[in-house]
């Protein structure tokens, strides 16, 4: 039964996608592309047309950059890692003392 | 409510899977810091499983788009110079730790019987790895790619008989041009991991099948004080470790990231002739510098020739080491082989530095 409480849901979302893909995909489908051939006016070059400047090696190296956010990010990044590590640490000894009570070789000692 | 572990047990089978890893025991002793290696090179393939794929959203790979879209991924792909970083530090740490890997394990001689299956699919993987290094580097398409191309495509031209093919092959006719990209685009995207899952896979089974190999030099001394030898079980202990360990690299490598950001070097003139002392990347330093310290002839072979058949033989040699050395084989310890691994790691660090500074 409970089971079937979280798939109701699911479900009930899934009928209703398909419901609007019923109606809405042959009339999306039926749809002409709109100026599928033509090409956009500002394509056209026209006389002194100049194209758009594009990304030169400063841009890159300006990208590059160390900045300030980027060594906060870093650190917030550090501080987390050495968080997890210290849950991490804690759950390794905890599993190392229940080693040398027997528990993982069969011989535990604790029951 | 739902019980979701025990419904994810019943259909996959979790707790038979933790059992089977609570089983395996992993021996603890002097040298079990090589054995975090695997999985760390393991984590780093992960990363780049990952990183790959979302360079692979922006990359053009065709001549005249390749050096602008990676300008784009640098500049206008929000963090897209962060995952290009990540992706590049990534393979660097990849290909220094798959050299620690290999000469942690000769020197270990952890190729003994019955793991002489498992040496050869880790240098297959060790051989991939390189190449996937050297198509990444070339596929920004800029001056240092282009050049880089020129050399690498141009090496196993000297090999007897097949060179000329191998060359016509790598790059796609006589000379290197946008059909070459095209050919590395798709051996570092495509063939090359795809190899390198499938021996990756068989390395993994073999690593499980015959579990690590403990040291002669820790098994003897066991023996001799007629000590058990300890060993913990593979999950939690070596796992946890692992997990740590992985932490640690994940920070190192986004730290490289953030403080030394992958280059882009100038945009390729095809006209302009080759730069003095072009450099390999740093994985290939000690091959640039030995194939220019040969002479012009050898033995009235040619220098570059000798060169690279010589190199060629010692890593025949390497690769089928289980079979030359017997001693090992036959658990006796075998100080002719600890010492070529010594020789060669020296001069593999001795060739690099040279290569670099000079």
């Amino acid at each position: 039964m409970n089971y079937l409480k979280t798939v109701k849901p699911v479900m009930a979302c899934g009928i209703f996608f398909l419901c609007f893909s019923v109606f809405k995909v042959p009339e999306l489908l039926c749809q002409e592309p709109e100026d599928a051939m033509t090409i956009a006016v500002t394509e056209i070059k026209e006389e002194g047309y100049e194209p758009p400047a594009g990304l030169s090696l400063s841009d890159v190296e300006n990208a590059r950059k160390l900045t300030n956010k980027r060594i906060y990010g870093l650190a917030v990044l550090w501080l987390l890692i050495l968080l997890v590590i210290f849950l991490v640490r804690i759950q390794a000894r905890d599993d190392e003392k229940l080693y040398w009570k027997g528990y993982y070789s069969g011989t535990n000692k604790l029951e | 409510m739902i019980d979701l572990k025990k419904e994810i047990n019943e259909r996959i089978g979790m707790d038979t899977i933790l059992g089977l890893a609570r089983k395996k025991m992993v021996p603890v002793h002097r040298h079990s810091v090589w054995y975090y290696m695997g999985g760390m090179l393991l984590f780093l393939f992960f990363i780049q499983v990952v990183t790959g794929p979302l360079l692979l959203f922006y990359y053009k790979p065709s001549a005249d788009a390749a050096y602008r879209s990676i300008t784009e991924i640098m500049v206008k792909i929000p963090y897209g110079w962060l995952i290009r970083s990540v992706h590049h530090w990534a393979s660097n740490l990849m290909i220094a730790i798959a050299f620690i890997h290999f000469f942690s394990t000769f020197l270990l001689k952890a190729y003994r019987r019955p793991r002489e299956l498992t040496w050869l699919t880790g240098m297959a993987m060790f051989m991939v790895v390189l190449f996937l290094g050297y198509s990444g580097y070339t596929l920004p398409f800029d001056e240092r790619s282009f050049f880089a191309l020129n050399v690498g495509t141009d090496m196993p031209g000297t090999m007897p008989v097949v060179g000329q093919y191998v060359v016509g092959f790598l790059r796609g006719g006589e000379m290197v041009g946008p059909q070459t990209l095209n050919r590395f685009f798709a051996l570092h995207v495509g063939i090359l991991p795809l190899c390198l899952m499938a021996v990756l896979f068989v390395h993994v089974v073999l690593v499980q099948v015959h579990g690590m190999s403990v040291p002669l030099s820790v098994e003897k001394k066991t023996a001799l004080k007629k000590e058990k030898a300890i060993a913990k079980p593979m999950f939690p202990h070596l796992l946890l470790h692992d997990l740590v360990n992985c932490l640690i690299l994940f920070g190192v490598l986004v730290t490289l990231a953030v403080l030394i950001p992958s280059e882009l070097g100038q945009e390729i003139d095809y006209l302009k002739p080759a730069p003095e002392g072009v450099k390999p990347d740093w994985f290939f330093l000690w091959v640039y510098q030995i194939l220019k310290w040969m002479p012009t002839y050898l033995f009235s072979i040619e220098g570059e020739i000798a060169g690279i058949v010589g190199l060629m033989l010692v890593a025949g040699f390497i690769t089928l080491v289980p079979f030359f050395n017997r001693k090992a084989q036959r658990n006796e310890l075998s100080p002719f082989f600890t010492m070529v691994g010594v020789i060669s790691l020296l001069a593999f660090l001795a060739l690099t530095a040279v290569g670099y500074f000079l």
